[in-house]
């Protein structure tokens, strides 16, 4: 079958961190109402609900004391990560319910029902480590999905264009040869990680792909970062799969970060990392972060399009803002590491 | 006694770190120690500060005189460092960077961890910390 497969929690509206705060249970109709938009009427997509990770798949990128712990914080009733990262009694389950999504897709895109697959988890998952849990993020939903592949033995391609860097994927997947971490993100920015010459351990040097972005940035400039640094590391790693850290607040309505993409920019970006899959039914996009209801609607239908090869702009592309000199500087510092490393 | 001469204090406006502020004016009054706080500045602070929102003027900076009445009050001269990224890393990172002697935390700040299942910032600040660590207690006035 061709056609988007999205995958959607059930009950994840019991983790609410509270009124005010922006990641909020909302987020999820909001991704769904612009999928819906987008593809609904071409009959080129089917929603199912998820099922939850099971202890070991999140061991595969968790440590157990890390697990425990979250899983007495919620015993107690909740507590805090950090001040951004509130617990409820039901946000351990909740993000087991989140963890999974990934590993459902995999399975319906093995079996041949869809061409691409778009999950949406909250929390989101990208800042946490194997040991942390930190903004909105408890489990590291990308990383259980990478994690069981590479238990297979295939090579994942990690593309993450969140706005904040994904540090906790990155630190798991630092010195692993078989997955491959790229993020183009805001710089300074929120979790302050990310440097251009930060390109991976010692058994996988290149590993790693960091493209800072400045404030203003807009789409042209990340497509620039594409096509420049991530496309022609990606394309040497020859991945078995790519998944997508697809955060929204890249956006310029945004509330928690100032890059300039609009809707358009995000399916232009979708349509370009999509490239780099390799092959059909071997994408899938996880939602992190994207805090402005409606230009999050907007944005994931335009990338939701892009993944079956459609094309729904509701906002026009952008150009001009600052930051193509960051992508060739970002070049030349990820050289100039990448002949120290080796 | 010998006051160490850089001193990190990380403050994050919560009783815990008000009480390691306050424990740190006792401690080097008098003395030529350099003070300086350090703060994270997590996700929400984007949404509580006006746009645009370069990292290195958060708009937080009457929140730190407030967190530094003890020390302004005393005399005593302070610096202040803000950047973005979670409370233990940025503290242990600028205890790094800055070369100090000592680093002052709370013993719990914002964060609440029940039954102190997960490891909070000051207990992983001692842990992986480059110089000696003071703990203030709350109830240490």
């Amino acid at each position: 079958m061709s056609g988007l497969l999205v995958v959607e929690p059930t009950g994840h509206e019991r983790h609410d961190p509270g009124a005010g705060h922006p990641e909020r249970p909302g987020r999820v109709a909001a991704a769904r109402d612009g999928i819906e938009l987008a593809l609904a009427g071409a009959g080129q997509v089917r929603f199912m609900a998820g099922r939850p990770a099971t202890l070991e798949d999140v061991a595969l990128v968790h440590d157990r004391a890390y697990l425990d712990g979250l899983m007495a914080v919620a015993r107690a009733g909740g507590g805090e990560l950090d001040p951004d990262t509130p617990m409820g009694p039901a946000s351990w389950s909740v993000a087991m319910d989140s963890a999974g999504l990934g590993l459902v897709a995999l399975d319906e895109l093995g079996a041949g029902t869809a061409s691409a697959a778009f999950v949406l988890p909250r929390p989101p998952g990208h800042h946490a480590s194997a040991t942390m849990g930190m903004g909105f993020c408890l489990l590291n939903n990308v990383a259980v999905t990478a994690a069981r592949l590479r238990a297979r033995g295939e090579r994942v391609l990690v593309v993450d264009w969140d706005v904040h860097h994904g540090n906790g994927t990155q630190a798991i997947f630092w010195d692993d040869p078989d997955v491959m971490f790229c993020s183009l993100h805001q710089s300074p920015a929120y979790p302050g990680s990310g440097r251009a010459d930060d390109v991976g351990g010692i058994s996988a040097p290149g590993g790693i792909v960091n493209v800072p972005l400045p404030a203003g940035a807009t789409g042209d400039v990340l497509l620039a970062a594409v096509e420049h640094v991530i496309a022609p590391a990606a394309d040497r790693f020859s991945p078995d799969w790519l998944l997508i850290s697809a955060g929204f607040d890249a956006h310029r309505d945004d509330p928690l970060a100032e890059l300039c993409l609009t809707a358009g920019d995000f399916g232009l970006l979708a349509e370009r990392v999509a490239e780099l899959a390799p092959g059909p039914a071997r994408t899938i996009a996880f939602l992190e972060g994207g805090y402005h209801p409606d230009a999050l609607a907007r944005s994931v239908g335009a990338v939701a399009a892009a993944l079956v090869g459609a094309r729904h702009h509701p906002e026009a592309p952008t150009v001009g803002g600052p930051g193509r000199d960051w992508v060739d500087d970002c070049v030349r510092r990820r050289m100039h590491a990448l002949e120290l490393a080796w | 006694v010998v006051i160490p001469a850089r001193i990190l204090v990380a403050v994050d406006g919560s009783a815990g770190s008000h009480e390691a502020v306050r424990w740190t004016a006792r401690l080097v009054s008098g003395s030529s120690s350099e003070v300086v706080l350090v703060h994270a500045t997590g996700l929400l602070e984007h949404l509580r500060t006006a746009r645009p929102r370069p990292a290195s003027a958060p708009g937080s900076g009457e929140r730190l005189e407030e967190w530094a009445r003890p020390l302004s009050l005393a005399g005593i001269p302070w610096d202040v460092v803000v950047a973005d990224g979670p409370p233990a890393q940025v503290v242990l990172d600028t205890a790094r960077r800055l070369r100090v002697d000592l680093v002052v935390v709370g013993s719990r700040g914002e964060a609440q961890h029940p039954g102190g299942a997960l490891g909070s910032t000051s207990a992983q600040v001692a842990w992986y910390a480059p110089c000696a660590v003071a703990i203030v207690p709350l109830d240490a006035s």
